[in-house]
């Protein structure tokens, strides 16, 4: 049994705007909590943060921690902080079955061998053991415990760990304690049919947008931040409750918890009701998986794809993770690049009329393996893509090879303090960079001194830091152009029909849109008559498929 | 354990005598603090010293009636203009470029009911911050060559939801719409000067400041950097935009109604709390004071319509649902101070008294939306291509 810790209590930030005290405790159960007091502001924000998120997943449950983010925290309801009892049980593991016969009867439906009527029976059952449920619509706001107080709550997941953020009024500070450690005791996931379904509905909706998720498929292949959410939805549609709930009792245990509390907590002693709520859940020790060491010089990569509304080159640099020293240097080669009106290329993209925006991101896809550096821009009216590609490759250069203005750096300080500042105002801003900086960097004080650490390094350690990893064997470009629509159906449906075709026999989504893309233009160079039987053949292929009996 | 307070104020000492004599100039001593200057701009100062920072929020209204109704998405084209144009005694990319290299944020964004004002920066920085700002809306003379540039700029070939995005704005009383050729081909100079001299007046400007400044302090900046700030009235009225009663809407997707209810004062607590409610008797999801979106699959747009006009003539509450509303909205009230940007957002947005909320009854709630109801909602399917105001 470890002892009650009190870790550090560290004023940090003490010559900057705004002054941070975080206090760090250590339960008995191994979970950890961090309180950054304002005392007399008759509210608190807590974040509770999971280290280790959808990249920890195995294949074979590619997308459970969006699942599992959503039907354990969507709603907070009395009966949801109980243990499952048996009946319910049963209901979960009935309508497991019989979702699956009916994605089976589906299946067979949509080849011409399965019965109409057997998938309204299915139908009907599964209806009325949702309703024995009681899980029809939304909590109202007299149900929802959180909502009822006026509370908001908000749940993430990404690649590096799984968030659940709540505000609510002081007084009911116990009162949430109470609740999340009996949400992670019970784990009942009561709701997760209708969770399942309603992101299936989303993964499979075809107006979302997919630029980014091909760009970091295409540019870290194989590496479980490279996965496209697209791909999960097979393994959704076979996981069960049970399946999913012994997953979550593996992976939410105190070990791997951090929950950063900003706000007021009032003046009750903080320890005991700790270790009487979160602290009484049982320790458990999680094994640490292997980070996936992707190797950043891949060589140069190219994708062409249709995504989105709107004509888009997006870029991405491979990266050394949020740990690495040099990551603060790229942190603030990005702010160079693209924050503000003054940026590069703001200046030299948008104000000269090549492009319409240029935004970009670092470690958007996930930060404690390899990152990416990513990179969006808009071409203005009547510029190509090639175009803005030769613009941005100019500037890119620039920053390596021209030494960086003592203006330029001058900004860089001042707009970063000011924008550091803002965000750590923000209880739940500040909650949340402090519980990443712990879950993707290892430690919960990077945000705290990030200006400190840009403020020690030099325009030329910024030079460096461009020529070293902004190299083209490092680089993955993707060229957009938007999206079908339905003004040529005939069209659509080829893309449909050949993406179903190319996903059996390629991997990666990258590929597979080069190749839709591809010949999709090799199609439309045909007579309307002859695309018409070209897609006839290709739908046919599909029907040949075996259908799993 | 309180964050230290590290503002050494710039400005400790009281105000010159001259100002506190100043005729029409008023500061209170209460948080907040109200602050009039005989330009007739008012700002509320809300005191916070925890911290070494200073936002300000700012609305400059807009109203559908002020832009001529043959130049739709002028307000566009005049924020674009401003913001290419000279400022003082600056070009605006010296202007820009001070604000950066000061860690000055400065932002001017269009809202649908006028203009939104962003200013943040630290206490250090306050005197060249109020400088820049009045250099900014007190003397920005639109430069005739940031014009040009700023209608290539603003071309766009026409989206497939373009007409449908402009006719909901416009249904909504919104004038956050973009430029259409026309517009951006006819509009001159002298337009948008009309249309800067009628919305950028100090008495119109509604301007929120947190941080840590005493009245004594904020005012003596504002009087300093925004007091001579006082342009000649116009008084030509254009043309007011249409409201249509009926439209073709061409839409992609799958079908769904939309619902337009008058816009509330947000002051009202029977509008605050109907938002709350709202969601709990219609699906779909939207926001008060935006258009509610509801899907209606598999229905005619008659039948959709009509069940929807009975829904909503019979619409009640029942007084355990007022009061969950009422907790729910207090409890929101609390969270306010844990961001204090959404805080002063809301704030300038406006909120109903507490104690407006508090004696709200079942009875008094329940005529009011009766009335709110009667005065009409407006409803339209989307791809039905069709628009039928209630009765």
């Amino acid at each position: 049994m470890r002892s009650v810790l009190l870790l550090a209590a560290v004023p940090l930030f003490a010559q900057a705007p705004l002054r941070v005290e975080a206090k760090e405790l250590r339960l008995q159960n191994g979970a950890r909590v961090l309180l950054v007091e304002r005392p007399g502001i008759g509210a608190f924000h807590a974040t509770l943060c999971f280290r280790g998120g959808a990249a920890e997943e195995p294949p074979e449950m590619q997308g459970a921690s969006t699942l599992l983010t959503r039907a354990l925290y969507a709603e907070t309801l009395p009966e949801d902080l109980e243990a499952p009892p048996r009946s319910l049980e049963d209901h979960l593991i009935q309508e497991d079955g019989l979702r699956e016969s009916l994605r089976v009867e589906r299946r067979r439906l949509e080849r011409g061998s399965g019965s109409e009527a057997t998938v309204e029976e299915l139908e009907a059952t599964l209806r009325a053991l949702a309703a024995k449920r009681h899980a029809a619509g939304p909590a109202s706001l007299a149900q929802d415990l959180y909502l009822a107080l006026g509370g908001r709550t908000q749940a993430r997941v990404g690649q590096d760990a799984l968030t659940f953020g709540v505000d609510l009024p002081q007084a009911h500070f116990e009162m949430f304690l109470k609740t999340e450690a009996l949400r992670l005791q019970s784990m009942r996931l009561a709701r997760f049919p209708e969770a399942r379904a309603a992101l299936l509905a989303e993964l499979k909706d075809p107006s979302r947008d997919r630029g980014t998720s091909l760009l970091a498929s295409a540019a870290l292949p194989g590496h479980p931040y490279g996965r496209d959410m697209r791909g999960s939805t097979g393994s959704l549609e076979g996981l069960r409750w049970s399946e999913l709930r012994s997953y979550a009792r593996g992976r939410l245990v105190p070990e791997r918890l951090l929950m950063v509390i900003v706000g007021d907590v009032g003046t009750a002693p903080l320890l005991p009701l700790l270790e009487k709520t979160l602290g009484a859940l049982k320790a458990q020790e999680a094994a640490e998986p292997a980070l996936f060491d992707q190797d950043g010089d891949l060589g140069n990569r190219r994708l062409q794809a249709q995504s989105g509304a709107r004509d888009r080159l997006l870029v991405a640099w491979r990266v050394p993770p949020r740990s690495h020293p040099d990551f603060i240097a790229l942190r603030a080669l990005l702010a160079c690049l693209v924050e503000g009106p003054s940026s590069r290329l703001h200046q030299r993209l948008v104000d000269r009329g090549l492009a319409k925006s240029a935004t970009g991101s670092l470690g958007a896809t996930g930060s404690r393996q390899t990152a990416l550096l990513q990179l969006d821009l808009e071409p203005a009216e009547g510029v190509s893509l090639a175009s803005l590609e030769g613009g941005l490759q100019a500037e890119i250069l620039r920053i390596q090879q021209e030494p960086m203005g003592v203006q330029e750096w001058q900004r860089l300080l001042q707009q970063g303090e000011l924008a550091q500042a803002l965000e750590l105002q923000s209880a739940p801003a500040l909650a949340r960079a402090l519980a990443l900086g712990w879950a993707e960097g290892g430690d919960w004080r990077l945000p705290l001194t990030t200006m400190d650490r840009v403020a020690k390094l030099a325009p030329e350690t910024l030079q460096a830091a461009a020529r070293k990893h902004l190299q083209p064997s490092r680089l993955t470009e993707a060229f957009l152009a938007p999206e079908l629509t339905a003004a040529d159906p005939l069209e659509a449906v080829a893309a449909q029909v050949l993406r179903t075709l190319a996903r059996r026999r390629i991997e990666d989504p990258a590929q597979i849109e080069t190749l839709v893309t591809e010949t999709l233009r090799q199609l439309r160079m045909l007579p309307r008559e002859d695309r018409e039987r070209s897609l006839k053949l290709l739908q046919e292929q599909i029907k040949e498929t075996v259908i799993p009996q | 354990m309180k964050a230290a307070l590290l503002i050494v104020p710039a400005l400790a000492a009281a105000p010159p005598q001259w100002m506190a004599a100043a005729p029409g100039l008023e500061a209170q001593e209460a948080n907040p603090a109200r602050i009039q200057l005989p330009s007739g701009l008012t700002a509320m100062l809300w005191e916070e010293h925890d911290t070494a920072l200073i936002r300000m929020e700012g609305f400059l209204p807009i109203g559908p009636e002020e832009v001529p109704a043959h130049l739709p998405g002028l307000p566009a084209l005049l924020l674009a203009t401003l913001e290419a144009s000279p400022k003082g005694n600056r070009s605006a990319a010296e202007f820009q470029a001070l604000l950066d290299r000061s860690g000055i944020r400065l932002e001017l964004a269009l809202d649908p009911q006028g203009l939104r004002l962003s200013l943040a920066c630290r206490s250090r920085d306050q005197e060249l911050a109020f400088g820049l700002l009045g250099d900014f809306l007190g003397r920005t003379p639109l430069d005739p060559e940031a014009l040009e540039p700023q209608r290539l700029k603003l071309f766009r070939r026409p989206s497939p939801n373009e007409a449908t995005e402009r006719f909901l704005s416009t249904l909504s009383g919104s004038i956050l719409i973009p430029p259409p050729e026309s517009t951006l081909a006819r509009a001159g100079l002298g337009d948008l000067e009309i249309l800067l001299a009628r919305v950028l007046r100090p008495a119109r400007l509604r301007l929120h400041i947190q941080g840590g400044l005493s009245p004594a302090q904020a005012t003596q900046r504002l009087m300093l950097d925004l007091g001579a700030w006082n342009p000649a009235r116009v008084d030509a009225s254009p043309a007011a935009l249409p409201v249509p009663t009926d439209a073709k809407v061409e839409r992609e997707g799958p079908g769904e109604l939309l619902i337009a209810f008058p816009p509330l004062p947000p002051e009202d607590a029977v509008a605050a709390l109907f938002g709350i409610l709202l969601p709990s008797r219609l699906e779909g999801r939207g926001e008060p004071g935006d258009p509610w979106r509801l899907p209606v699959p598999g229905e005619t747009p008659q039948a959709a319509l009509a069940n929807l006009q009975s829904r909503l003539a019979g619409l009640t509450f029942t007084e355990a649902e007022l009061k969950a509303a009422k907790a729910y909205w207090k409890g929101r009230q609390a969270l306010l101070p844990l961001d204090p940007a959404a805080a002063l957002r809301s704030r300038l947005r406006g909120m109903p008294a507490a104690d407006a909320v508090d004696r709200l009854t079942h009875a008094e709630f329940q005529a009011a939306l009766r009335l709110l109801l009667a005065k009409g909602h407006r409803l339209w399917r989307g791809n039905a291509a069709w628009l039928k105001a209630a009765p």
